[in-house]
């Protein structure tokens, strides 16, 4: 008897997450199993592809496993969210690992006691990509209608003078056309999806942010499965798979970069002592943003956040 | 039975109960409801379901729908309308269907901005039946060219329905928006071409006012200044950067609101029946978008569309034979279908078959987008004809329907010349050296 | 603007009904308007926040969970009225071919399911709407609670349900007779 597991994410089908994640993993679950267990993948095309429901309805148990954002709808993962504070995560590879170990450290509190978690996410440090004003100071960034992924990264725009504006993905592009935005603060993988560097000219890598991820499993569909096929399920998951998300982003991330380097963009590094600078001066806005965790539950924000820096340093001197 | 073929007869259902009085809305949505919970387990059904409501009516993309009918029931109003169309029957009155012309074009324009059928249908109705009407032109004609220049919006940039096609086969939105726009002038040229030979054939659809002189000319021009003021305000703002597409309809309403307020027509009562047309046209329209996601959801739980789409695609037909009834698929759908819904469900498996046979991703979408906007005219069944209905009740559906007929056959010569000349769409965006 | 012009045909029928009938569409009214004037502070927030981004240099962050509030309460609170007015979209195309009485079957049921499906969409709004409180979620810039939003919705649709079942009664004790002659 096969069992077919639902899975889901927000992305288009051609993302990497349904194609170098979910897709393979489907094949690779089917063939170790002999076929015991098969997958159903669906994804923004779908009536299951709604970012802010991607946990909800694995709790329901309607998906089996989703993959979504932990920031939308905001404030489900506060513990979660000391991950995205400005300036401590660049990579994808350390910032996943960091945020896992989080997790497996019990440091994340119950935040996730309704799901078994399969793997805890990090993209690479995002960067701000600008029409026509490159950013190259802090102080740059006073005046700019920037389009802001989190409201973390909302709290830090604003603290340095910019205006962070919220808008769904789709409509990036005409407003970055029209001027009605000044630039985006966001990935690569995004840049490189929406091909907004026809549009973008300067990209400074201030390896700024990150936003956390979720690969959530439904309790009673994983201890639902037959012991051989959880041993191997165990296997796929956790540490395994979130060893491989380094890998990913550098490949998602490639097509965006390449193609603003070849159009000539200029890429504007921030070296370690002006990220550092630019993170000292945003330390009243990470207090109070630590401060605001304790009202949404979070024990010791200051602790966690100590930890987290604590653990990226460990895992990118790896 | 396969949930592909109950797809089919839910398709049939919600057809046959709409023609038998139930309120459109009503008959997608009991149809789609019943027939999900018999598809698919209760609590994977209800628990979708619970959401679809909510998502039909909350999106800040759909804020311009409320917003631009707004501004078109307070033009309409204020009596900037009227005086719109004084300056509009100066200039073109006196020949034969030429309000009727102007307000395709005006569509066009409108559409542009609110990149929305149902906005731009519900709008530009509320704005000029009336007055096509008082000029003694069939009502026929009049209901058929707003709804048929509601679809225009659709294609000429920007456009939410080329974005979406743009996100999800990873095409550029730029050449998109590029490519898309000769043919959506081209749409607006051959329905004016079609109003023309109908006024040829019967005069009587859209008679003729006597010729102005150019004095008459230059005084109505110096008159339709405050809707002239709000217009270049509204696509001014967008093109100057200074608001967003979507801003851009709360500016238009509060344009219209003012001007209505410098004319002294600002009354309590105006403002309360102003209020309450919005609301009539509003409630219709989202009340439709609720039953449509319901609907939707039951087609894409059928599995129908993928089913039709992967039968086309794998039947071993040759590349052009793959491409027209891909094109008959769309306009059939589209009867029900909202035009975001049906490219969603279909556009990858279409995209990656149509891109396999060598047909430019760029062109095809072009194409799809053209498309599935001919179903909201199609009769019996299309959502701009609903939405024109809603807008001026008299108008019998019958009548609708026989209009919209010459306009259709537009829509299918611009098909065929979009098909057959494949640089309609490809030669802007290469002269702009996008991409 | 007419009433009857498509949807519902309402002869006169029992006094009590129709003074029902004429209450519900008052208040509808009056709910529409309510929804309207949130359309109108919608306005006014997009126009401050453009005019204050030019001058001010710097913008209001939360405009945009502003305007889908005030969308989601003119949706919300116009749906009802467009059902008491009969302005729901309704295809006349067989009507006149249609005898008389056939027609007024059609309309019951047409009503008794309008009735049955906006009841149950709330029904299943309701439990959503309870989650979505339960987690105490939050809009994305503002954090306004989502359940305002919910909340217009849920009393649109109760509205919404009301209204058929009235507008059932209506056509269930309708003088039919009078009508037709
Ligand atoms: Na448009
Ligand atoms: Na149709």
């Amino acid at each position: 008897q096969t069992i077919t597991l639902r899975m889901s994410n927000y992305l288009p089908p051609m993302h990497g997450f349904t194609a170098d994640f979910m897709k393979p993993f489907a094949a690779e679950l089917e063939s170790r199993t002999n076929g015991a267990v098969k997958a159903e993948i669906f994804d923004a095309t779908t009536a299951f592809g709604k970012t802010e429901r991607q946990a909800d309805q694995v709790r329901a148990g309607v998906i089996d496993i989703a993959l979504g954002l932990n920031g939308i709808p905001r404030d489900r993962f506060p513990a979660s969210s000391i991950i995205e504070m400005p300036f401590l995560v660049e990579n994808a590879g350390s910032g996943s690992k960091a945020l896992w170990t989080l997790y497996k450290e019990g440091a994340l509190g119950t935040e996730y006691d309704d799901f078994h978690v399969l793997g805890l996410m990090t993209h690479h440090g995002g960067l701000i990509h600008t029409v026509s004003k490159p950013v190259r100071t802090l102080q740059d960034l006073a005046g700019l209608r920037l389009r802001t992924p989190s409201p973390a990264v909302s709290a830090m725009l604003e603290a340095a003078g910019a205006s962070p504006v919220g808008m769904p993905p789709a409509a990036i592009y005409e407003n970055l056309q029209k001027g009605a935005l000044d630039g985006v603060v966001t990935t690569w993988d995004l840049v490189g999806a929406i091909k907004i560097n026809e549009l973008i000219k300067y990209h400074t890598d201030a390896r700024a942010y990150v936003a956390g991820f979720h690969i959530l499993m439904n309790k009673k569909s994983y201890e639902g499965l037959p012991a051989d096929v959880k041993t191997v399920f165990d296997d796929m998951t956790g540490d395994n798979l979130v060893a491989k998300m380094g890998g990913w982003w550098d490949k998602w991330d490639q097509r965006g970069r390449e193609d603003a380097i070849a159009r000539g963009n200029e890429i504007i590094e921030l070296d370690e002592t002006a990220r550092n600078q630019w993170r000292a001066e945003l330390e009243p806005m990470i207090n109070s943003y630590l401060d605001g965790l304790t009202k949404l539950g979070v024990e010791d924000p200051q602790k966690l956040y100590a930890r987290a820096q604590e653990l990226v340093a460990q895992f990118d001197a790896a | 039975m396969t949930n592909e073929w109950a797809g089919l007869i839910g398709f049939a259902a919600a057809m046959i109960m709409a023609l038998l009085r139930v309120p459109v809305a009503i008959a997608m949505g009991g149809v789609g409801v019943v027939g999900v919970l018999l598809m698919m387990d209760w609590s994977s059904a209800t628990y979708v379901m619970a959401n679809l409501p909510f998502e039909a009516i909350s999106p800040y993309g759909l804020s311009v729908v409320p917003l631009f009918i707004f501004m078109g029931v307070f033009a309409s109003y204020s009596g900037l309308s009227e005086n719109m169309f004084k300056g509009i029957v100066a200039f073109v009155g006196h020949r034969p269907g030429g309000l009727a012309s102007a307000t395709v074009g005006a569509c066009a324009v409108f559409g542009a901005i609110s990149g929305s059928s149902l906005a731009t249908s519900a709008t530009m109705g509320r704005v000029t039946l009336p007055e096509m009407e008082r000029h003694g032109y069939a009502g026929s004609l009049a209901g058929a060219s707003v709804a048929a220049g509601g679809t225009l919006g659709v294609l000429i940039p920007p456009s939410i329905l080329l974005i979406i096609y743009a996100l999800m086969t990873e095409q550029s939105i730029g050449v998109l928006f590029a490519a898309a726009m000769i043919p959506g002038l081209l749409a607006a040229g051959l329905y004016i071409a079609s109003i023309q030979i109908q006024v040829w054939r019967n005069p009587a659809l859209g008679p003729p006012t006597q010729r102005h002189s150019w004095a008459e000319r230059w005084r109505a021009f110096l008159q339709m200044w405050d809707a002239m003021a709000l217009i270049v305000l509204v696509i001014g703002g967008i093109y100057a950067g200074l608001f967003s597409p979507t801003e851009a309809a709360a500016v238009g309403a509060g344009g219209a609101i003012l001007l209505t307020a410098l004319r002294g027509q600002l009354k309590a009562r105006i403002l309360r029946e102003g209020m309450l047309e919005t609301a009539s046209i509003t409630g219709m329209i989202f009340m439709i978008l609720i039953g449509a996601a319901l609907f939707n959801f039951f087609i894409e739980t059928s599995g129908m569309t993928q089913a039709l789409v992967n039968w086309i695609t794998n039947a071993g037909f040759a590349p052009i034979t793959v491409i027209l009834l891909l094109l008959v698929f769309y306009v059939v759908l589209g009867c029900f279908m909202d035009s975001l819904s049906m490219i969603l469900l279909t556009v990858v498996p279409a995209y990656t078959v149509v891109t396999g046979l060598g047909y430019d991703p760029i062109w095809f979408g072009v194409l799809l987008v053209s498309v599935v906007e001919i179903g909201l005219i199609t009769p019996p069944v299309g959502m701009n004809l609903f939405v024109i209905q809603g807008v001026a009740p008299n108008l019998s559906l019958a009548s609708l329907s026989r209009g919209i007929v010459p306009f259709v056959l537009a829509d299918f010569v611009r098909i065929a010349l979009i098909l057959m000349f494949p640089a309609l769409t490809l030669w802007l965006p290469r002269v702009l050296a996008l991409g | 603007m007419s009433d009857s012009s498509n949807g519902l045909a309402r002869p006169p029928g029992n006094p009590g009904v129709a003074a029902l009938d004429a209450a519900m569409k008052r208040v509808t009214s009056f709910l529409a308007v309510i929804g309207m004037s949130g359309l109108v502070l919608a306005i006014i927030v997009v126009v401050w926040d453009i005019v204050w981004r030019r001058i001010g240099g710097r913008s209001m962050i939360g405009t945009v969970d502003l305007t889908e509030l005030s969308v989601v309460a003119a949706a919300s609170l116009s749906i009802p009225y467009a059902f008491a007015h009969g302005r729901h979209v309704t295809v006349d195309l067989l009507t006149n071919a249609l005898p008389g009485g056939a027609t007024r079957l059609l309309d019951i049921a047409a009503a008794f399911g309008a009735a049955v499906l906006t009841a149950f969409l709330l029904w299943l709004s309701y439990g959503r709407a309870m989650e979505v409180w339960s987690y105490g979620d939050v809009s994305q810039d503002l954090a306004i609670p989502m359940i305002w939003y919910w909340a217009l919705l849920l009393f649109g649709l109760a509205a919404s349900v009301v209204v058929c079942l009235v507008n059932l009664l209506v056509l269930a004790t309708a003088n039919w007779r009078r009508h037709d002659e």
